[in-house]
């Protein structure tokens, strides 16, 4: 269960995250949705340890983030498994070995369980056939697969994604969101997506944030979104021009 | 506008103190994962591989063109006093104690400390670093302490044969060429150079290896800001270290010799 309570970051002088609040249970799976440049990437940084908050403290099954010792934030982040933007592949190494890396890293398995593990949740990707070549010469969509399998190959407790299906083709990211939800049900993991593919993204998560002028304007089931009356979550919802959210 | 000066100059300095201690962290940080396990060997090789071996080609080119150099300018000069057989002595001093570990950490610093920062760089602006640490691995151990160790275990090794290679150099320019008698160019080394002069030169490598692999490392492991940022980085590091390397040899030569 991740717990997070009165989160506050600025940065340049300007407040990301304002007094954010919110529970993830375990086994949940959510989305946080917003505006681009509204802080989602930079919560769920804090979430992985990766940045520090001003105020306001972050729990991971009651443990505070901030009160771990370098040892146990390892341990915690070895339970995670996280999908940056941009994939964030070793590019001096295959793709075999970007997947097969925090395995070989950890030790203690063999080399036929890598070779069996990794082939496994390459072929869930669907990169099967891929395995050899460089992240420089494969697709963007091919290198989002690459850096989902990576963070799967360890079967994580804990599964962030910072928009992993930004600038697919629909098909791929339909089917990768599938994906996320297959995984995330199959491993029991706690989850959360920061994207923007609205609605897919709803058919497979429990609950949605939608974070706005650094609050969570609303946190609560797809559907309760959907049915929104407020004027802000209408219009990001359907994407209209007009409205009260207005880009300077 | 007296305010806005002071205001300047304080948040200048606060900026600079705080670099330093960065800087100050980041040395104590990787001396403390150097010292525990687990230690990447594998890194390591590769590493010595890298700063080492590849280095080797350069490292010998301007070992036997600063001997030989030094053999042209030390002939000319000691002819004036009459004292050509002195020649192998100086340009193996000269080697040994001072443009050896010099020129040798020079040239490892713009070749594969600038290297390493871009490295570095690339993967802290591309989140390769933040993917490590997620993954539950700690950066420090798999990026800087690899680097350290290889630099200070290779660096002695191509001080060495930098020496070596230039006095092979000044050999051919002083006896071959310029008809000094080799016996003499040989048996005056031996009977001039002093364990205290290799060894004070092994001191210097070893250090000037530390800041090589620290500098690098820290520059790289800051960089922001994309390709420019990377770039920055690089430059800032090959300056940095070049500078420090100098500054440090004349602190070192003066407690060691």
């Amino acid at each position: 269960m991740i717990r997070v309570e009165n989160l506050c970051k600025s940065l340049h002088g300007k407040t990301v995250l304002n007094d954010i609040s919110f529970e993830v249970a375990s086994n949940e799976f959510i989305a946080i949705i917003g505006m681009s440049g509204s802080g989602k990437s930079v919560l769920l940084k804090h979430l992985a340890g990766l940045m520090q908050a001003d105020s306001g403290t972050i729990r991971f099954e009651g443990k505070k983030l901030n009160d771990m010792t370098t040892r146990e934030l390892e341990t915690l982040r070895s339970r995670m498994g996280f999908v940056f933007q941009n994939g964030a592949l070793f590019d001096s190494m295959t793709v075999f070995d970007n997947v097969a890396f925090p395995l070989k890293e950890r030790g203690g398995i063999g080399r036929t369980e890598i070779l069996e593990r990794v082939q496994g949740v390459l072929d869930q990707v669907g990169l099967s056939d891929m395995g050899h070549k460089y992240p420089s010469e494969i697709s963007g969509g091919m290198a989002k697969r690459t850096a989902l399998a990576r963070a799967l190959i360890c079967e994580p407790d804990y599964l962030l994604f910072d928009e992993p299906t930004t600038g697919l083709d629909p098909i791929i990211r339909k089917s990768m969101l599938k994906l996320f939800k297959t995984t995330q049900a199959r491993l029991k993991s706690t989850g959360i997506i920061v994207s923007h593919d609205i609605p897919e993204v709803f058919d497979i998560v429990h609950k949605v944030a939608l974070l706005y002028q650094g609050s969570f304007l609303v946190f609560d089931k797809p559907e309760a979104l959907l049915k929104s009356k407020d004027p802000i979550v209408r219009q990001f919802i359907r994407g209209d021009i007009d409205g009260p959210i207005r880009y300077n | 506008m007296i305010q806005a000066f002071l205001e300047r100059l304080g948040s200048s300095g606060l900026r600079s103190l705080r670099n330093l201690g960065q800087f100050g962290l980041f040395f104590v940080t990787t001396v403390h994962c150097s010292l525990t396990p687990p230690i990447k060997f594998q890194r390591i090789l590769k590493q010595i591989w890298f700063i080492g071996w590849n280095s080797l080609l350069v490292i010998c080119l301007t070992g036997l063109f600063t001997g030989m150099v030094l053999a042209l300018q030390g002939y000319a000069s000691l002819k004036r006093v009459g004292s050509e057989a002195f020649l192998g002595p100086l340009v193996t001093l000269s080697l040994v104690r001072e443009l050896g570990p010099v020129l040798c950490s020079l040239m490892v610093a713009g070749r594969a400390g600038s290297a390493i920062t871009a490295e570095i760089g690339i993967m802290r602006v591309q989140e390769q670093i933040d993917a490590l640490e997620l993954m539950g691995l700690n950066p420090f151990r798999y990026l800087v302490v690899p680097n350290l160790l290889a630099s200070i275990l290779s660096l002695p090794v191509l001080g060495m044969i930098f020496n070596i290679v230039g006095i092979f150099g000044g050999y051919l320019i002083g006896v071959r060429l310029l008809g000094l008698n080799e016996g003499t160019y040989f048996n005056e080394i031996r009977n001039y150079l002093e364990w205290n002069d290799i060894l004070g030169g092994i001191y210097k490598l070893v250090s000037f290896g530390i800041l090589i692999a620290w500098i690098s490392c820290f520059k790289g492991f800051h960089a922001s800001r994309g390709a420019e940022g990377v770039s920055a980085a690089t430059t800032s590091a090959v300056v940095t270290t070049s500078v420090a390397i100098l500054v440090w040899d004349y602190f070192v030569t003066s407690v060691v010799f």
